[in-house]
This record gives C-alpha cells, structure tokens and sequence, in this order.
C-alpha cells in the first residue's frame, strides 16, 4: 500500500483500494477484532461493519496517514461496539500449552492484559497482534504518537509488575 | 527485569490466534455498506449482479428483475438452470421407487401437477445414516426430496417456484437450511428449556452449470461441498444446539466465488424470520379506500374450482356446519390450493355440542403436501381491513420460501407483491384466490391490491424488526415476582449471536405462561412490548426500548402508578391489589423519555 505524503494529498480512498486492504489484510483486522468483541462471529460483524464504514466515508479519507490506520479506526470502533458487555477473553478459555504444558506466563499474560485499561489493552492489541507502527496506531486510536509511546510504556510496566507477582 | 515484548509476540499465537480468513466477504462488505451497483469495483463476472449472503443480520441487496422466459421453448445457455427447466438433473429413478411416488402423488391433497419424473441426484451417508437427494421438475417449482435412512431416519420435501429464478442472477439457490436428522446428544439450556441437538442437520438447493462447489459457513466453520448433478448437499454431522448455517457462497468454475441469497433457518426461544433487513419498494399511499367488499360468485353459490373432498373438510376444526365449499386453483403450475367455505364456525367439537356459539362465516384454508392452515371470520369482516385476507405461512423446518395465500374482494383487479430486494411479483389470482411463493431471503415484503383503473385499494405489509438470532451465552437479565395467591412470574433474558436480545418468560399458578420474544440489534419499531397477565392482570411484564425510562400505568379508575423498567429496560411488575379488579384494572402503559416526553403508548383494551 503506498504511502501517502502530505504534499500529494488526494481528496478520498477509492473502493478498489479498499477492497484490496481488506483482502491482503483481513486476517489482521479479524485477529485483533476477535480481542477486543470477544468472539469470532462478533469480530467478523465488526471487521465488516468497520469497513463498510470506511467505504460509506471514503471521501472523507485525506490521505494523512496510511489507509490501513485509517480504516484500523473504523474497526476498533466497531469492535468495541459488538463487544459482549463486560467480558474481555483473551483467545478461547482453554489454556494455552507448549509442548503440553501450561505456561504461567500465559495465564498470567491473559489475566494481566485483560485488566489493562481499554487504551493500553487496544495499543498492546494493535502493536503486537496487528504490526502497526506507532504513527498508524495513533491514527487508528485518535491519539498523538508521543501518547502511543507512553500508553504502550505503561502497558508493559503494568504487564511487568504481574509477571513479577506471580509465584514460581 | 522481565522483558515483556518477546514474551508478547512469542506467545501471540497461543494468546490470539490468527484466524484463517475463510470468512471474508466483500460482497458482504458492500452491501453493509449499501452501495448502489455503479459504485461497485468493476470485475468480470458470468453473471451481471453482485449477489449477497443475506441473513436476518444483513441489510438488503439490490436485485434486479430479469425477464427471463420460462416455459416454452427453453434454449440451453452456459451457467443456468435450464437442465433443471428440463427437467433433467441427475438420473432417472428406478421403476418401483417412481411407482411409489406416483401413487402417493396422486392420494396426495397437494398433487403436483404434470406427473413429474423423479431424479436422483446425490446420496451420500455420514455417521451411520444415508442421505439420498432426488429432485424434479413440476410445473412452477422445482423441488427436491431428501430421504435419510440408517441410524436416523426422516423424509422432506420443499420446493422452489421456478419464476423465483427470474429475479435474480444466483447460481445456487439454496431450498432446505439446517433440517433436523435424529436426535443427538448435546443439551444446552436456554432460557427455562433445555434443548438437543438433532443428530445431523442438512442443507441442500440446486445449482447452476459452472458451479464448481458450495461453501457453508456454521457454528463448526466453513465447508466445501462439490455440486453433483446440478444440486448440492451439505450434512452437519452432530451438530451443537442451535447450530445454523450463517453464510452461503457460491464456487464458480472461473474461480470467482458469489455471495448465495439465504435465510438463516429460525431456532430458539423467540425465533423468528429476520428476513434480509431492508425496506420493500412499491406504493406507499392507499388511492381508494374500498372496505366491506364482497365475493360475488360465493354468494350466489356458483360452482367454480372443484369440488371439495370430505378427507380436507373433516380437518377443518374451525367449521362446525359446513354449507358450500369449493377447492380453487389460483397458480395451475403450483401443488397448492385454496379452500373457500361458507357454514357455521366455531371450535369443534364445542360449538357441534353446543358449549360454544357458532357464528355464520367465510372461512379459507392453504392445502398443500405439509396440510393445511386458514381460518374463519364473520362475512362482514373478512374484508374489513383490507380488500384481501393479508398473511403467509411457511410449511416446515428449513423451509426457505413464505406462501402468501387467501381470498381477495371483488373489487381487486390484481394484486403484486414487492420485497426489500427490489422485486416486483405478480401475484396469481384466480376465483378471488391468490397464492405466491416468495424466498424468505427477500422480506419484508409489502402486498398491493389495485382495482381495475390501476388505483391502489389496499397495502399490506408482513412484520418487520421482528429480531431473531442465535442464543448465546449465559442469561443477561434474571427477574422473578410472586404474587401472593396467585403465582410466581419468571423472566430470563439472552444475547443473540446477531447483537439483540431475546428473553422468555415462565410462570406457574394464574400466571402460568410460556412464551418468549425477541428484538434485533437496532431496535426501532414498538417500543413497549408488553404483555399482562392474568385477566384482570396482576403482573407487567416484558421489555422497553432504552431511551424509555418511564413507565405510567393507567387504570380504568382513573388512577396511575408510575414504575420505571429495571435492568436493559426489562419490566417484570407485580400491579397493587387494589387495580386488579373489574372496573379498575390495568388499560394502558405509556412510556416517557428522560426529558418526560411520550415516546409510545400500549393499550392493553380492544377498540
């Protein structure tokens, strides 16, 4: 996806641009929709409901930031949205194994992003499980990069700390 | 000091795994998007339309009606169903099992007509059970019949009116969705019943040449089924509770794959047909308001259609004292009928033992292979309303097309039906009796009647924002009343897969009830939806929309009491003593905004 430059800005994205991002990109947006809605049927609606958003006001896309952060902030949206109630699962409720056994650090990593506040859960979310940059990932929250750096800071100390804690 | 990152990336795919993307759509995403067809990217394609999955989440696709001859001479083009308009899909049956099926054709009520030919066309078997998929060609329709036999057994048989491939370009028509095989063994319990899974489910249609496969999309993932003889087959084997399948796409030979129109096969407490979401077309305003019409040929007894047999009258429960009766024919190319009889109703055996009055009506019935359905009404009220009797029914379990069938005044000319897809149907009518199969894909549907200057008479509309879904999860709202000497009053409410809610209600002693609702996502229409109960009632119960915070109950005395819904706008109310008397009993509930501003009104008296 070419980059655009400030200098060559164009006025909206164009369906055929979008349609390419979505399908280069949707197994992404469904992984970390799944994060933030809690299931895959719900992550799916979300995905699409945010980029049918993205198509509706594509005319409002100034070409400030990648196309992909952009649409990003459509489906972080959206997912937020089809998000069941209170529930934050991380992956399905089995526990995760390596070579058999289960890891504490994964219990412990699950438990400990769950409890993130929601801006440092959606950084953590969108750094990791979607490979943004700090500058698409300020777009995709509506945040200045400099609190993307901070808001990710934060998030490892407090991810840190719970590993710290947990009994070996 | 621990690293985090690594330990974030490292264990990535364990903590969230990467899907693997078999269920993206972007057709799906346009028609989210409501983009009109000259928006859309340019892409070849062997059929002129981008067609969408449509499901009771999913807003409407514009269809466009393509006049297509049907009957005649049928000339074979490339990638269509002409080897079905012949009928000649698959192979010919064996002698004994088209004797069998002649023999019961022809006992049958709902004969189909011009003695079709049986073709088999896929068997296949799975968990111990066969599965045999025939079709055939009769008249209008075209249908298949699926036989399981082996560890489970069953038989059903549906069929699509060929006009429905008129209206749009699919490649794959999907008839039967999620038919229930045997009985497994999980239970889940949802709401206050526990349920179990039939031990297979399938969903099968017909298919255009150049469909190479169909994708299905369910609770247990994406499947590929191969097309076989112009038809597919797909089994679900031991499926969980409620497992529907959500998506349907077609594989074309060219590698292309095209979103399938399909209705997700109701289930649940509440469940209802959510239809594809959007708004039908067509006249908004009545021209000529006509009521009180009259049936011409009916009063003056003549003898039109046949004769009606006494297998089809002894069912009608409804009529105690049958006087005239004839069976009509409004669509020769279907297998179903209309009953119209005149005599005296009233719910038998009561009214013939006179524990009941019996009252002089008109009384209708739909007669086809799945039995019958109608009803009866006074003769000055059958057309009260409307110029005809409005309604549809859908014969069984995965049934994808709604029969509109009933009687229409004399003073309707003709009558059309226009869907949210964008179709315009004409509707056969013959004797006063119309009957129109429309794909359940395509609702909500609105019917118009016109007189013989073109004037629009009459409009009705089936239910829209009826919600359904899939339930999931664990209850969200619990709330329980007693009543002293009366009873106690349960209601439980869920999340639906879709993003709405359905909640049931369960009560024992005078307030014994078993029932249940629903409402979508976006619930906009009937704000209040509430019920009573007994009579006089003792209890409110139901839900409210959220923006209503306020309820005022007023009651035959004057008087009010103003409650406010509890949780997510769930009401379940036990009323005073003293208003659950004659005469100051329950009459309305209005329910008011936060800035005290009326947004509806129930009344809970008729007239």
């Amino acid at each position: 996806m070419r980059r655009r430059l400030d200098t060559d800005v164009e006025k909206g994205a164009s369906v055929a641009e979008l349609e390419a991002l979505y399908r280069s990109r949707y197994r992404n947006f469904l992984r970390v929709a799944r994060l933030i809605s809690g299931d895959e049927t719900r992550a799916h609606d979300a995905v699409q409901d945010g980029f049918a958003a993205a198509l509706k006001g594509r005319e409002s896309y100034r070409g400030t930031g990648t196309l992909e952060a952009w649409v990003w902030r459509a489906v972080v949206h959206a997912s937020t949205r089809h998000r069941h109630g209170d529930e934050l699962p991380l992956a399905d409720e089995e526990e995760s194994t390596t070579n058999g056994s289960v890891t504490s650090d994964d219990r412990t990593l699950r438990v400990w992003i769950a409890a993130l506040p929601e801006r440092q859960r959606l950084a953590v979310f969108l750094r990791y499980y979607a490979d943004l940059d700090y500058r698409a990932i300020a777009s995709a929250l509506e945040i200045e990069v400099g609190t993307v750096s901070a808001t990710l800071a934060a998030a490892h100390t407090a991810l840190r700390k719970g590993l710290q804690e947990v009994p070996r | 000091m621990i690293d985090v990152e690594p330990l974030i990336r490292d264990r990535g795919e364990h903590l969230a795994p990467t899907p693997d993307g078999t269920t993206a759509d972007w057709d799906d995403v346009l028609v989210r998007a409501a983009l009109p067809s000259s928006d859309r990217a340019t892409r070849r394609r062997p059929w002129r339309l981008a067609v969408s999955v449509v499901t009771a989440a999913v807003a409407a696709a514009a269809v466009v009606a393509v006049a297509t001859p049907v009957g005649g001479a049928i000339t074979q083009t490339v990638r269509d169903f002409s080897a079905w308009l012949r009928g000649e899909p698959g192979e010919p049956v064996t002698d004994a099992e088209q004797r069998t099926f002649d023999e019961n054709n022809d006992r049958s009520w709902g004969a189909f007509p011009g003695s079709p030919k049986l073709r088999r066309l896929i068997r296949t078997e799975q968990d111990g059970v066969t599965f045999d998929l025939l079709g055939f060609r009769s008249g209008g329709a075209l249908c298949i019949r699926i036989i399981a036999a082996g560890e489970a057994d069953g038989s059903t048989l549906t069929c699509a009116p060929v006009a429905d491939l008129d209206q749009d370009d699919a490649p794959v028509r999907v008839l039967l969705a999620d038919w229930s095989v045997g009985r497994g063994d999980k239970k889940e319990t949802i709401g206050f019943d526990t349920y179990t899974s039939p031990r297979a489910q399938v969903t099968a249609g017909i298919a255009a040449d150049g469909v190479e496969a169909v994708e299905l999309v369910d609770d247990q993932g994406t499947h590929r089924v191969g097309t076989e003889s112009n038809a597919f087959l797909y089994v679900a084997e031991r499926p969980e509770v409620g497992q529907r399948v959500t998506h349907v796409r077609a594989e074309l030979e060219s590698g292309e794959t095209v979103g399938v129109p399909f209705a997700v096969s109701p289930w649940g407490p509440g469940g209802g047909f959510g239809g594809s979401g959007g708004e039908p077309g067509g006249p908004t305003k009545v021209e000529r308001v006509v009521k009180g019409g009259r049936i011409g040929w009916v009063d003056r007894r003549e003898e039109r259609g046949t004769p009606v047999d006494d297998s089809i009258t002894d069912k009608f429960r409804m009529l105690s004292d049958m006087e005239f009766a004839r069976l009509l024919t409004p669509d020769e190319g279907s297998s179903k009928r209309v009953v119209i009889a005149v005599g005296q109703f009233g719910l038998r055996p009561a009214a013939a033992a006179g524990e009941m009055p019996a009252r002089a009506g008109i009384c209708y019935w739909l007669v086809g292979r799945g039995g019958l359905g109608g009803g009866c009404s006074p003769p000055d009220k059958v057309f009260e309303r409307w110029p005809f009797t409005f309604g549809y029914s859908v014969t069984g379990g995965g049934d994808q097309f709604a029969t509109f069938s009933g009687l229409a005044s004399d003073d309707v000319s003709r009558l059309e039906i226009f869907t949210a897809t964008g179709n315009q149907i004409a509707v056969p009518l013959r004797d006063n009796a119309f009957l129109a199969e429309v794909s359940l894909a395509r609702l909500p549907a609105k019917m118009v009647a016109y007189d013989t200057e073109g004037r629009v008479i009459g409009i009705g509309e089936t239910p829209r924002d009826q919600g359904s879904g899939r339930v999931v999860g664990e209850p969200v709202v619990e709330l329980s009343a007693t009543a002293a000497g009366v009873g106690t009053l349960k209601l439980k409410a869920n999340r639906t897969r879709e993003g709405g809610e359905c909640w049931a209600a369960r009560g024992t002693g005078d307030a014994a009830v078993n029932t249940g609702s629903c409402v979508p996502k976006d619930w906009q229409k009937i704000p209040l939806r509430l019920a009573t109960l007994p009579d006089p009632a003792v209890f409110v119960y139901g839900r409210v929309r959220g923006d209503i915070t306020t309820l005022i109950l007023e009651f035959a005395d004057g008087s009010e009491q103003e409650i406010a819904p509890q949780e997510r706008g769930y009401v379940l109310h036990v009323l005073p003593e003293a208003q659950r008397r004659n005469g100051h009993e329950l009459i309305a509930i209005i329910g008011r905004a936060g800035n005290g501003e009326v947004v509806a009104r129930q009344s809970l008296k008729p007239g």
